[in-house]
């Protein structure tokens, strides 16, 4: 019997590669049931460099069965390229789709994509093995598979949510499995999934609220792998608030800092910096953190208020500094066209922020994604936006588009002239 | 908005400006010590620091001081030069390797008979613009995911506000990361000049480059307040308000116009403004600004 051939592709931003193809990969491969029945090919191109094109080549070696695709704002438009020239060349083909940016609005691609055959919908490990599993194995049906949507007779039909996995160590690491091979400064080890905050542009807090942590003793051996390979010096953390809970940052601070003698750097770690005190920055270092990225997206507490983000501006200051004096470098994101906010009041933000010299500014302007209150309820919070991905704000009620449009013409010499320094 | 120290090197220069500043300052230069003194008196910390003249890549030194700066502590070294020098792609590579990574080009117009005819000198515009072409293909060394910062000063001097919307398309092509329009001293009134900087200002948009005005108070730039540089930091030279000012809603917002323009057409065309929907943000934004700026300019003025 012939294995069910599936090829998961992910068009990442250049530098990157998809965590998510790699657990999916590793998930279905530790079902003994599945292990000889289906056989994954992962394949990662850079979004800013590769095209549908190139990817159809690669998919002509072997065109599989069932076409995987990682979905996000930035890589919509020529994931969904692939799959209608897929369709095209082989309509056999079974083509899924999975991701923040498809999920939340599942029927809406399937409506508009006859190309696509079905949605994964939010997490995504169980909900594809079950798939799988019915592809290959012909265990049970369609419709009893809990978060997919699909089309069936020009209908499209959406079987219940999945939750997410309550136990996050039921998912194998693609690392420890050899589904991934790390490699320097692209290698990310995810910590957490979920947020316990609710911020409206956000996706990960509405869709899993609370935090779910993978076990400690699992990340010490997946960072032990990551810097055991030779030529990784660093990598990343995957983790919607690091320093949430000081006495979990002390607990991993310590099995860092045992496994990784050999001093890998941790690039990026996403932290609130209102929570920073000196022994968060002690922990940081400890833990060979390099640098942190931080808010505050906005300095306005009535724009902050509405879009539900804490923010202590006194704290974030005294945090930001502490940072700078531990030698963490820090870089401070601001959103250009949130509710609230006009060209002005996000030209103070960046004079405040300038203000707390931090190493790095990063602007970006406001993407409505799919699953966040913004993109829910747009009248709320009187927004208008792209309902293409990657949906970037177009107005508000107080951020005219031109004004919106010439934010972002500002912000790009100001992130320049400000990130260009000598070491 | 990044703020820049601003140290004077000397006016010598190897073009010949009407109506230059430096030139008519009669400071002709200032010794390596004196300027590492001006710079030693900037208090931390220390964000940027800028080299202007006359030319400042006629000194013989520009590479040691550039060196000090960073010895300092500055992260940013910014040159101020009419790119004239920079033709010469070994000294670019040396100046980007020595850690000066911000520019500011002046240039008047994008066609020979207004610019060199401003600047007195045959071919300077081409020398101008091969300097900016090198620079704005060059990578810093060592780093080759970064290029140089390239700001264009454009000073607007009467004769050359017609010309604006050709020079803005031309420098298009350069992709130039800001350009600065900035008002200097002229007899031209600025009602009739106006329309063209609005023109400037919409073109550089259309082609996605960042304009700034410069020396243009607030009430004279309705609708374009957002391009009003003194909104973002300190003017570059001493301003002043007139009597109009005393009655229009930004009074304790604008610096009015410069100093040097109190006797020309510009203080008189000034019309205090009753309203703006513009005024609590603006507020909100420019306040604090001055007191962390204004100390480096005073240093620099006691230096000198």
């Amino acid at each position: 019997m012939h294995a069910l051939t599936v090829t998961l592709v992910s068009f990442n931003a250049e530098g990157h590669f998809s965590l998510a193809n790699g657990y999916l990969k590793a998930y279905v491969q530790e079902d003994r049931s599945l292990r000889h029945r289906v056989d994954i090919d992962l394949v990662d191109f850079a979004v800013e460099s590769h095209d549908a094109r190139q990817a159809l080549f690669y998919l002509s070696q072997r065109m599989p069965r069932v076409l995987g695709l990682s979905c996000y704002c930035w890589n919509m438009e020529v994931s969904l390229e692939l799959a209608r020239m897929c369709k095209a060349v082989a309509p056999e083909s079974l083509i899924v789709l999975g991701g923040p940016e498809v999920g939340p609005i599942a029927e809406t691609y399937l409506r508009d994509n006859n190309a696509v055959d079905l949605v994964v919908r939010g997490e995504g490990e169980a909900t594809f093995r079950e798939l799988l599993r019915h592809l290959a194995a012909g265990e049970g049906t369609l419709e009893e598979i809990h978060g997919i949507s699909y089309r069936r007779d020009g209908a499209v039909i959406s079987t219940p949510d999945r939750p997410p996995i309550a136990d996050l160590d039921e998912i194998p690491s693609p690392y420890l499995t050899g589904v991934l091979a790390p490699r320097d400064r692209v290698t990310y080890v995810e910590t957490s999934r979920g947020c316990p905050y609710r911020c409206a542009y956000c996706y990960e807090g509405r869709h899993f609220p609370g935090v779910r942590f993978f076990p400690d003793s699992r990340i010490q051996r997946e960072i032990e792998a990551v810097v055991r390979t030779p030529g990784v010096r660093s990598f990343h953390l995957v983790d919607s608030v690091f320093n949430l809970n000081k006495e979990r940052l002390r607990r991993l601070a310590r099995l860092i800092s045992e496994v990784n003698q050999a001093g890998a750097q941790i690039l990026t770690v996403e932290i609130l910096a209102d929570l920073v005190d000196e022994e968060t920055t002690e922990l940081l270092r400890q833990a060979n953190v390099a640098s942190v990225e931080t808010g505050p997206q906005t300095v306005h507490a009535d724009t902050l208020a509405l879009m539900r983000r804490p923010h202590r501006a006194d704290a974030f200051a005294r945090g930001i500094r502490l940072l700078r004096q531990a030698g963490i470098q820090v870089l401070c994101d601001l959103i250009i066209g949130l509710p609230g906010d006009n060209f002005f009041r996000f030209a103070q933000s960046i004079r405040e922020v300038m203000e707390l010299r931090p190493t790095t500014l990063v602007f970006s302007i406001l993407h409505v994604l799919p699953g966040t209150d913004l993109y829910e309820d747009p009248p709320h919070y009187g927004l208008r936006f792209d309902s293409r991905a990657p949906h970037l704000v177009i107005d508000t009620d107080t951020f005219p588009f031109a004004e919106i449009d010439r934010a972002v013409l500002m912000s790009i010499p100001v992130a320049k002239e400000y990130n260009l320094r000598l070491d | 908005m990044v703020p820049f120290h601003e140290v004077f090197v000397g006016s010598r220069c190897n073009l010949q400006c009407r109506e230059c500043a430096a030139r008519a300052s009669g400071v002709p230069g200032r010794s390596k010590s004196e300027i590492i003194a001006a710079m030693s008196a900037f208090a931390e910390p220390r964000e940027g620091i800028s080299f202007s003249g006359g030319e400042p890549l006629l000194r013989t030194d520009l590479i040691e001081l550039i060196q000090a700066a960073r010895e300092l502590g500055f992260p940013r070294i910014r040159l101020r030069t009419n790119g004239t020098p920079l033709a010469d792609p070994r000294l670019l590579h040396h100046l980007l390797s020595s850690g000066c990574h911000h520019f500011e080009i002046k240039l008047f117009a994008a066609e020979p008979r207004f610019h060199d005819r401003m600047t007195g000198i045959s071919g300077s515009l081409e020398q101008t613009w091969s300097g900016l072409d090198l620079l704005r293909r060059a990578v810093i060394p060592g780093r080759a995911d970064r290029q140089p910062f390239v700001g264009i000063l454009i000073p607007l001097r009467g004769d050359n506000v017609p010309t604006l919307p050709e020079t803005i398309l031309a420098l298009a092509g350069l992709r130039p990361d800001r350009i600065v329009l900035s008002w200097e001293i002229t007899t031209e009134p600025l009602s009739r000049a106006l329309p063209a900087i609005r023109n400037a200002v919409n073109l550089a948009l259309l082609n996605r480059t960042w304009v700034l005005t410069e020396n243009l108070p607030l009430c004279l730039m309705k609708d374009l307040e957002v391009h009003v540089a003194e909104l973002y930091l300190p003017p570059r030279i001493p301003h002043e308000q007139v009597a109009q000012c005393r009655r229009c809603v930004y009074r304790e917002l604008c610096h009015g116009v410069p100093s040097r323009s109190l006797k020309t057409r510009l203080s008189q065309e000034i019309k205090p403004v009753s309203t703006s929907i513009h005024l609590d943000a603006i507020r909100s934004l420019v306040r604090g600004k001055r007191a962390s700026h204004e100390d480096g300019y005073k240093a620099d003025a006691e230096a000198r």
